[in-house]
């Protein structure tokens, strides 16, 4: 006999942690969604693509740690709404090259300043950034993931990543060595 | 002065962190001040209620009503497979990855495909003699079952309409032979396994995948073109599993790395957890069957064929630990079976490290 079933397997626990998080950030993410897309379907669909998004990394989010998970959560959000202005072609994000161009440093060598600096000038430093770079900064430094996580969180090639996070440095390091920060 | 390893950095970025959460109104204050649309509601209640993914359960032709279960979360353990793979083919609107014994079947989906089952796609063409049984359709679910059955003759036809994922459908393609053709325009991969004279038809129409699975090349054809919305025009009875067997599990990833799983088989049913990892000869794997009364066959499974087995007496006081070997470099399922007539459920912890998961 030939016989074919499917089944749903279910976390309880996770379940749990959804819904909480869902109850706590709704208006949040539905906010910072409707201010970048301006439109009430689209502002829906980037929340739910965010919590789509966040269900893979569950495990990284804990509704006591509030102003990680809040990070987390906006830095998924606000890639999301990205993708859907870059889809859009209403508005125009500025691209990551264009980003480079304004960086014009001759910086071989930003790991030297990096690990050079002190933690208040590269905490002024990454405000000044822009926030693709912001968020890979966080994503990397502050959360500890690895690139192939950061890929799967942004929905991004690895290789991507590296490249974002690399121009994120650069950028950093940039900064680091003008007059515009300290 | 210079510091090793971005210590700075990793400092500064949590302190960005704060600041980065903080530049952002307090979540609190914006709970419950907007009125959402009953579409958005719909969409994340159904969420919250299956979130997780699909276990595919295929039987084989075997006496006993064997089945191959693919734990689909497991998207890692895909890519681990992909590297191991023997022969990779990108054909058409899907993937193959063929093993030796069996391939990983994966459709692409694309923007339009739903997250969750949106409406009902039924054949229109049932064979003379066959009656019709489904489960209820859910537009909760991730995947929908019918099952026809010619009372006469015994023969029955299976079919399933599920959302597409990324993760694979494990199909036997053990000395199959595979046609790769079109249904209505869509590309399709039909597997015959002349040892059980068995074919089994897949295919996607973009929004959800497709499998019809009978003994009659012609039939499973014929009724593959006439899949469309349904129209409610169709006597269907219930589709009660229990009859055939089926399992029920869940599943907890544990704190410490351990994986639990509380495991429900209806009576002489037995389930292959698939794939989940590779694993290296000689590792081995403590399974704890938590305290309960029933026989239980437990042991390793590879491709569709069992590699070991014990048969285990639950203890009604204690934990049964059961700790079993892996012989040769491989991926490999773990087997259990209900030796008993009747239902039985137990919990398995597995404490072999999923460090991909992590």
């Amino acid at each position: 006999m030939l016989m074919l079933y499917l089944n749903l397997c279910e976390t309880d626990s996770d379940k749990q942690k959804m819904e909480q998080l869902y109850n706590r950030y709704n208006g949040l993410i539905y906010s910072i969604a409707f201010g970048m897309l301006s439109n009430k379907q689209d502002a829906e669909d980037a929340m739910h693509e965010t919590f789509l998004r966040i269900l893979g990394h569950l495990e990284k989010l804990s509704i006591n740690d509030s102003h990680k998970t809040k990070a987390y959560i906006v830095i998924a959000c606000e890639n999301i709404c990205r993708d859907v202005l870059r889809k859009r072609k209403k508005i125009d994000v500025v691209s990551l090259d264009e980003w480079d161009r304004g960086i014009h440093s001759p910086i071989d060598t930003e790991d030297e300043i990096i690990e050079t600096s002190s933690v208040s000038e590269m905490h002024s430093a990454i405000h000044s950034l822009a926030p693709i770079h912001k968020e890979i900064i966080i994503l990397k430094y502050a959360k500890d993931l690895s690139d192939k996580e950061i890929a799967t969180f942004l929905k991004i090639s690895a290789s991507a990543a590296r490249k974002r996070l690399e121009r994120a440095r650069k950028a950093l390091a940039s900064k680091l060595s003008s007059d515009e920060v300290i | 002065m210079k510091t090793n390893n971005n210590e700075n950095l990793r400092e500064a970025a949590r302190l960005f962190e704060k600041d980065f959460a903080d530049s952002y109104p307090n979540e609190l204050d914006l709970r419950g001040k907007t009125t959402y649309s009953k579409k958005h509601t719909k969409r994340m209640e159904r969420m919250f209620k299956r979130h997780d993914s699909i276990f595919y359960m295929l039987t084989s032709t075997t006496k006993r009503s064997v089945v191959t279960l693919v734990m689909t979360l497991l998207i890692f353990s895909n890519t681990l497979i992909l590297t191991n793979a023997e022969a990779r083919a990108a054909i058409w609107d899907f993937i193959l990855v063929t093993f030796e014994e069996y391939s990983d079947l994966t459709f692409k989906s694309t923007d339009e495909s739903p997250d969750y089952l949106e409406a009902m796609y039924f054949p229109s063409y049932i064979p003379n003699g066959y009656d019709v049984y489904a489960e209820n359709f859910e537009d909760v679910s991730l995947a929908f079952v019918a099952e026809f059955v010619n009372e006469n003759t015994g023969e029955h036809i299976s079919f399933a309409q599920t959302v597409l994922t990324e993760s694979a459908w494990v199909v036997d393609t053990e000395d199959t032979d595979n046609e790769y053709l079109s249904i209505n325009g869509d590309d399709g991969l039909l597997i015959h396994k002349a040892e059980h004279d068995s074919y089994s038809l897949h295919w996607s129409n973009g929004l959800y995948q497709f499998v019809l699975m009978g003994n009659d090349r012609d039939t499973v054809l014929k009724m593959a073109e006439s899949v469309s919305l349904y129209d409610g025009s169709l006597d269907i009875k219930p589709l009660d599993l229990n009859s055939v067997g089926s399992a029920n599990i869940s599943y907890d990833y544990n704190d410490d790395g351990t994986v639990t799983l509380t495991v429900g088989l209806t009576g002489e049913f037995s389930i292959t957890l698939e794939a989940i990892l590779p694993f290296k000869k000689g590792d081995e794997i403590s399974i704890t069957l938590g305290k309960g009364s029933g026989d239980v066959g437990i042991g390793l499974h590879q491709a569709f064929e069992p590699v070991s087995s014990n048969h285990i007496i639950l203890n009604e006081n204690e934990e049964t630990i059961v700790i079993l070997t892996i012989p040769e470099d491989g991926e490999y399922g773990i087997y259990l079976e209900n030796l008993q007539t009747d239902d039985i459920s137990f919990v398995v912890t597995l404490d072999k490290k999923f460090t991909t998961l992590e």
